[in-house]
C-alpha cells in the first residue's frame, strides 16, 4: 500500500487578512481596508502588554483616534464597507467623467448660442444670487468633512468622509466656473450677489446658522448622518434640485442642470454610504444598536429641525425664476415625504412628517 | 477655459471664508501658531483640473501595470533580493501616505485661508490615491512576484514587527499634534526633504534591479509631491512671516526634522544599500544629493532670511547618515526570523562596493556579514542572533535599536520618567521627550512586549509562518532548498529579552518646560 500524496499546499497569492464582505475581496477592499492602524486589535501586538497601542500621544495626552470622536459606538468600525466600493482611482475617474462632461455642455451652450440667450432674471436672481450663494453652503460641507476624516475610527469610514469632502468642493466651485463663462456671453454678471445674498438676506441666514453649526460640528458620524440623511433629501433637494435643476429645464438653461445632475449622482452615493453605516450600528448583532438608535433618532429630530427652518425660509426664491417648474408648497411636500422615507425606512420615526 | 478665465475663476474660490455670526466654533486642533490670512496657493488647482490630471496619471500607471508588465512576467524576473525588500517598505510607504492624509484634514480645519485649505484638499485626495497605490503594488506582487508570502500578510504583519512599527512613531508625527507641527514633519521635512531619495532615487534602484512596477508606481506617486512641498512652503511661509511664531517654529522643526531622520535613514538608508544586486549609488550619496545640498543646502537656507535656521542636530545627522543604515540593517539580519523578508547574505562583490562606498565599513560590520553567511543552513541551526549578548533595548521616542550611530560609538541613554525607564537612541530623541515627555511615557516598545517570549512562539503567534504552517515567511537566505522551519527554530530555544530592565539608569530625564 503506497501513502497517499500530500497535498500541495497553496500559497495565497492575495491579501489574506481581510474578511470580504463577498464572496471575493474586491478592489476597493483590498486597497482600503486595514490602512488605518486599529490600536486595539488588528494591529496591536498581543505579547505582554495588554494596553492599546500608542505611539505617540496628541498633546492633551489623548490617543491618535478617540473613540470618543462619536458618540456612536461599535466593537469593530473596520467592519463598515461603502456601497459604492470607491476607492481613489473610481472615484477621481467619475469625477473626472462628470466635469469633463460638464465643460463639454457649457461649451455646447457657449458655442450654439444658448448662455448668451439666457434670460437675465434667470442668469441674476437664480444662478448669480440663488445658486452661488448655495455654494457657499456646499463649501462649509467640504470643510467640516476633511477633519472629520480625519478623526473617523478606520479607514473604509475615513474614505467615504474623504470623497464626500471632495463631492462639495466640487459643487461649489462649479458655480463659479459656470458664472466665469457666463460673464464672456453676458455683461454685468455679478458674482459677488451670491456671497452678498449668503451673509445677508434674510433668505438665506437659516441656511447660514446651519452652515456654521455644520462646521461646528465634531462627531463624525454625526455629520454622515445628518448631512445624508436630512440635508441632503430635504434642504439640498430643494435648494439644487428643485429650484436649480427643475427651473433650469424650463428656463432653458441646460448646463445648470447638468451640474446639479451629477451633484444628485454623488448625493445618492452619499445617502447610500450613510444608510449602510447606520444599518451596521443598528444592527441586533451590534450590542451598541439600542444605544445608537436613540442618539441617531436625536440626530434625526435635531437636524430636522434646523434643516425645515432653512428650508421654509427659501420660499421667496421660489417666486423667482422666469418659468416655475414647481412651487415651494409642492417642493417642500416632496421633499419632506422624501426624507421621511428614508428615516421610517431605516426605522426611526420622521419628524419631518407633519412638520 | 481661457487663461484669463481659470485665473479669475481661482480669485473667486479664494473668497469662500466667511466670519461666522451665528455659531463660532471651538478649535478642533488648536494651533498656537499666528495664521497670516494671506498666503498662496502656489499651485492654483481647482478640482476640475485636477481630476483631469490624476485620471491620465492613475490611466498611465494602472494600465501599464496590468497591460504589458503584467503580460510580461516583468515582477517574476526582477531580482529577488531587491523584490523581498518591498515586502516591508511599502506597509511602511502605505502608512506614511495615510498619515499625511491625516495631517491634510487637520490643516483644512486649523488654516483659516480659503486657498491653501483648497490646496490641502487636493493633497488630502492624492494620499488616498498613494495609499491605494502603494497597497496596489503590494497586492501586484502578491500576484507576481516569485514569492508571495510576506507580500500577502505585510499590512497584518507591521503592527508586530520590530521595524515596521518604527514607522508608525516617525509618521504618526504628521497628525497627532499640533497642525502646523504636523505640516511640518510631513510636508517641510518628510516630502521635501525625503521623498526625493525615496520615491526618485529608490526607483533608479528598483529599475536597474528589474523592478519596472516599483518606478512605474513611485514615480506616479512623486509627481504629486511637488504641489505637497509647495503646500508645505506656502504654509512655512505664512508662519515665519509673523516673528512671534519663530521660537515655536525651530523648536517643532528641530523635532521633525530629528523625527523623521532617525527612522528614514536607518530604514531607507538600510533599503536602499543592502537590497540592490545590480549596484549603483550608495544612499549616502543620495542623501547628500537631496537632503543635505538640496534641502538642507538651498531650501532651508533661503529660509534663513525669516529666521529658521538648519535644525537642531543637523551636523550630528550628517556624521550619523554614514553609519545608521549599515548598524540597523546588523541587528534587522540578525534578527531574521523575526521579519518577514528573505535575505540575501552578502557577496564579495558587495563587500568590495561597501568598502568603496563606505570606507571602514569592513572594520565594523564586514566580520558580521561573513559569519552571517556561513548560518543560513537550517541543518547547521546555527541563528545570528548568537552573535550577540542581547538585542539593544529600543528608543521610547523613535522606536529603534539604541545602538546608532555605530555600536562602538552608540549614544544610548537610560533615564527615569514616571516609575519607568527609558532608552534613548540619541539626545535628539531624548530632547524630544523632555519637551513632551507625556506624548511619549505610556507607549511600549516591541521589545517591552515580548520580552520572556520564546521565539518559537512570537513566531507562531504572529502568523510569520507560510501556508503549509511550518516554514517561516523569512529566511536567511533566497535558497528554496534550505529553508527553515518553525521547528528548525524550536531546537534553539531562544528566549527574546528587553535589557533595559537590567542596564543602569543615568537618573531622571530633566523635563523642560
Amino acid at each position: 500500500m503506497t501513502a497517499a500524496p500530500t497535498p500541495e499546499v497553496k500559497t495565497a497569492r492575495d491579501f489574506t487578512y481581510i474578511k470580504p464582505s463577498a464572496r471575493r475581496l474586491s478592489e476597493y477592499e483590498a486597497l482600503t481596508v486595514h490602512m488605518q492602524p486599529d490600536p486595539i486589535d488588528f494591529d496591536r501586538p498581543r505579547g505582554k502588554v495588554a494596553s492599546q497601542e500608542w505611539y505617540l500621544l496628541r498633546p492633551d495626552g489623548t490617543p491618535l483616534w478617540r473613540p470618543d470622536s462619536t458618540r456612536l459606538r461599535h466593537e469593530n468600525w473596520y467592519a463598515y464597507r461603502d456601497p459604492a466600493q470607491q476607492w481613489q482611482r473610481t472615484y477621481v475617474r467619475l469625477q473626472e467623467q462628470q466635469e469633463t462632461a460638464i465643460a463639454r455642455s457649457t461649451e455646447d451652450a457657449a458655442l450654439d448660442g444658448t448662455l448668451a440667450g439666457l434670460d437675465r432674471n434667470w442668469v441674476d436672481r437664480m444662478l448669480c444670487q440663488h445658486y452661488r450663494a448655495w455654494s457657499f453652503f456646499d463649501y462649509a460641507i467640504f470643510r467640516t468633512l476633511a477633519p472629520a476624516q480625519r478623526e473617523a475610527l478606520s479607514d473604509t469610514l475615513g474614505s467615504v468622509l474623504c470623497f464626500q469632502s471632495f463631492d462639495h468642493l466640487r459643487h461649489a466651485q462649479g458655480v463659479i466656473l459656470y458664472l466665469v463663462e457666463l460673464e464672456n456671453h453676458l455683461s454685468g454678471v455679478d458674482d459677488s450677489a451670491g456671497k452678498d445674498a449668503w451673509l445677508n438676506a434674510d433668505i438665506y441666514q437659516p441656511a447660514r446658522r446651519l452652515a456654521e453649526q455644520i462646521m461646528a460640528t465634531n462627531d463624525w458620524a454625526e455629520l454622515l448622518v445628518g448631512l445624508n440623511l436630512v440635508v441632503g433629501p430635504l434642504l439640498q433637494q430643494m435648494a439644487t434640485s428643485d429650484l436649480i435643476r427643475r427651473n433650469a429645464l424650463e428656463n432653458g438653461d441646460l448646463v445648470a442642470a447638468h451640474m446639479v445632475t451629477t451633484a444628485e449622482r454623488d448625493r445618492r452615493r452619499n445617502l447610500a454610504a450613510a444608510q449602510a453605516l447606520v444599518r451596521m450600528v443598528t444592527d441586533s448583532s451590534c450590542s451598541e444598536a439600542t444605544h445608537n438608535r436613540e442618539v441617531i433618532q436625536e440626530w434625526l429630530d435635531d437636524w430636522t429641525a434646523r434643516a425645515l427652518a432653512a428650508a421654509r425660509a427659501l420660499e421667496p426664491v421660489y417666486t423667482q425664476p422666469p418659468v416655475r417648474a414647481i412651487s415651494f408648497g409642492e417642493s417642500f411636500e416632496a421633499a419632506k415625504a422624501a426624507t421621511a422615507k428614508i428615516m421610517t425606512d431605516l426605522g426611526f420615526h420622521a419628524s419631518v412628517e407633519g412638520a | 477655459m481661457k487663461n484669463a478665465d481659470f485665473i479669475k475663476a481661482h480669485d473667486r474660490v479664494k473668497d469662500f471664508d466667511w466670519t461666522p455670526d451665528y455659531v463660532n466654533p471651538a478649535a478642533r486642533y488648536p494651533t498656537q501658531y499666528k495664521i497670516p490670512a494671506k498666503t498662496r496657493d502656489p499651485f492654483r488647482h481647482l478640482v476640475r483640473d485636477y481630476c483631469s490630471m490624476e485620471r491620465d496619471k492613475d490611466d498611465r500607471q494602472y494600465g501599464a501595470m496590468s497591460d504589458v508588465m503584467a503580460r510580461a512576467r516583468m515582477p517574476a524576473k526582477a531580482s529577488e533580493r531587491w523584490t523581498e525588500v518591498l515586502k516591508m517598505v511599502l506597509p511602511v510607504t502605505t502608512y506614511a501616505e495615510y498619515a499625511a492624509m491625516k495631517c491634510t484634514g487637520q490643516l483644512v480645519d486649523a488654516v483659516d485661508n480659503s486657498e491653501l485649505r483648497q490646496g490641502y484638499l487636493a493633497q488630502m485626495i492624492d494620499e488616498v490615491r498613494h495609499v491605494n497605490q502603494e497597497a496596489h503594488l503590494a497586492r501586484y506582487l502578491a500576484k507576481h512576484a516569485p514569492d508571495p508570502e510576506g507580500f500577502s500578510q505585510g499590512f497584518k504583519l507591521r503592527g508586530t514587527n520590530m521595524i515596521t512599527r518604527a514607522s508608525r512613531a516617525a509618521f504618526d508625527g504628521f497628525f497627532a499634534g499640533d497642525p502646523i507641527e504636523g505640516a511640518l514633519n510631513l510636508q517641510v521635512v518628510a516630502e521635501t526633504a525625503y521623498t526625493n531619495p525615496i520615491f526618485v532615487t529608490l526607483t533608479e534602484v528598483a529599475a536597474s534591479n528589474g523592478d519596472q512596477a516599483t518606478p512605474t508606481t513611485f514615480l506616479s506617486v512623486q509627481s504629486d509631491e511637488a504641489r505637497h512641498m509647495a503646500n508645505g512652503y506656502a504654509t512655512l511661509a505664512a508662519i515665519a512671516s509673523v516673528p512671534d511664531n519663530l521660537p515655536l517654529l525651530q523648536r517643532h522643526f528641530d523635532t521633525a526634522f530629528w523625527r523623521q531622520h532617525t527612522f528614514l535613514d536607518t530604514f531607507v538608508g538600510a533599503v536602499y544599500d543592502y537590497f540592490q544586486e545590480e549596484r549603483g549609488g550608495s544612499y549616502q550619496e543620495a542623501w547628500t544629493e537631496w537632503v543635505a545640498n538640496d534641502w538642507g543646502g538651498s531650501y532651508i537656507e533661503r529660509l534663513e532670511p525669516f529666521g529658521v535656521n538648519l535644525p537642531r542636530g543637523w551636523g550630528e545627522a550628517v556624521d550619523r547618515v554614514k553609519w545608521v543604515g549599515h548598524t540597523v540593517m546588523m541587528m534587522f539580519a540578525a534578527t531574521w526570523p523575526m521579519q518577514f523578508i528573505r535575505f540575501d547574505p552578502l557577496t564579495a562583490r558587495d563587500f568590495e562596493w561597501f568598502e568603496k562606498k563606505y570606507p571602514g565599513w569592513y572594520g565594523h560590520y564586514g566580520k558580521f556579514w561573513e559569519a552571517y553567511a556561513t548560518m543560513t543552513d537550517p541543518a547547521d541551526g546555527k541563528l545570528p542572533l548568537s552573535l550577540f549578548e542581547a538585542i539593544p533595548p529600543l528608543c521610547r521616542v523613535c522606536h529603534m535599536p539604541c545602538i546608532t550611530p555605530r555600536p562602538d560609538i552608540a549614544t544610548v541613554r537610560i533615564k527615569e520618567y514616571a516609575g519607568r525607564k527609558h532608552a534613548f537612541c540619541s539626545e535628539g530623541c531624548e530632547y524630544a521627550f523632555r519637551m513632551e515627555p507625556h506624548r511619549y511615557a505610556m507607549g511600549h516598545t516591541w521589545l517591552e512586549h515580548y520580552d520572556g517570549y520564546d521565539l518559537a512562539a512570537y513566531i507562531e503567534e504572529c502568523g510569520l509562518l507560510r501556508a503549509d504552517g511550518k516554514t517561516l515567511i523569512a529566511q536567511p537566505s533566497l535558497r528554496r532548498d534550505k529553508m527553515w522551519t518553525i521547528d528548525d527554530i524550536r531546537r534553539q530555544h531562544y528566549e527574546i529579552r528587553d535589557p533595559l530592565p537590567h542596564l543602569p539608569s543615568q537618573g531622571p530625564v530633566e523635563v523642560l518646560q
